[in-house]
């Protein structure tokens, strides 16, 4: 599979895998944005405030990460736990726990539908604006895609490397 | 109706807090729900608490994963219900974990009411 195949078809197992979890788990409105192939300052990684990343490690290889805002972490936890307010540890595990949802229904999408097989590590979080612009390996394919969900923006990118 | 003690397993709290409400909805009431957030901890706390009915054990944790704490109770419990949730979703990764002795399996995401029915349908299990 060329890495322009490849990149159609993350772009359509991103979508699939985020509709998918606010669908069973998480019911807020769902707004996909635009998609990416390159990574680029429309992006706007700045203006997210915490990102959860999960290696990948076997037939594709590189990461997924998922970017959002608190308002919209603390509407997934409210959503999740009908509870009225969170505190900043529960932040954090929100967050981890939806990349690691996106990126093992991206595993198994791509299994399925194309017969690749990879791993996926435990996800790692990272809160905290200056530190959220990723550097991504110059020899990697790159994807995004934008959504918004509950009103709040969304991102999922996934860099792929050989 | 007997009393069902339960493990729940999963290095997300917000994961364990989710199955927990869940449990609590069910007509069912667990007589004892211990929490564990990896396998090394859970089979501590297997180990300390006697009369464990249903494990509910995530698949991907640090330390010790839910296939590697899985392997460690069959070795010396044939009879507890395990249940794994768990993001891993393919025939493969559900065949390995069925041959390894789980006996229910329940993908993430799911629908709450799906994880009731799988509950139910453990619970029931352990009252025959």
């Amino acid at each position: 599979m060329d890495i322009t195949q490849l990149g159609d078809l993350l772009i359509k197992a991103s979508k699939r895998s985020v509709r998918d979890f606010f669908e069973t788990m998480c019911p807020v409105p769902l707004e996909e944005g635009v998609s990416f192939k390159e990574p680029s300052k429309d992006l706007n990684r700045d203006n997210y405030e915490a990102v959860g990343i999960i290696s990948l490690e076997g037939q594709i290889k590189g990461s997924v990460a998922v970017y959002t805002k608190t308002k919209l972490i603390n509407e997934i936890g409210q959503k999740m736990l009908k509870k009225a307010s969170l505190a900043t540890n529960e932040l954090t595990d929100i967050i981890g726990e939806v990349t690691n949802i996106v990126a093992g229904s991206i595993k198994t999408w791509v299994s399925v539908n194309e017969g690749l097989n990879f791993e996926i590590s435990c996800p790692s979080v990272i809160q905290g604006n200056p530190y959220l612009n990723i550097t991504i390996q110059p020899d990697s394919s790159f994807i995004a895609q934008k959504f918004k969900a509950a009103h709040e923006d969304l991102l999922v990118v996934l860099s792929i490397h050989s | 109706m007997k009393n069902i003690n339960v493990l729940i397993v999963d290095d997300s709290p917000l994961m364990r807090q989710v199955v927990l409400k869940t449990l609590n909805e069910t007509n069912y009431k667990a007589a004892t729900v211990i929490e564990a957030g990896n396998g090394i901890e859970a089979l501590e706390k297997f180990s300390a608490n006697k009369g464990i009915d249903v494990i509910l054990s995530d698949w991907h944790m640090p330390q010790m994963d839910g296939m590697a704490f899985v392997k460690k109770i069959r070795e010396t419990d044939k009879n507890v219900i395990i249940m794994m949730i768990t993001t891993e979703g393919t025939a493969e990764k559900m065949k390995e974990a069925l041959d390894h002795g789980v006996d229910n399996y329940l993908v993430k995401p799911f629908h709450a009411d799906d994880l009731g029915r799988k509950l139910k349908k453990a619970f029931i299990r352990v009252e025959a």
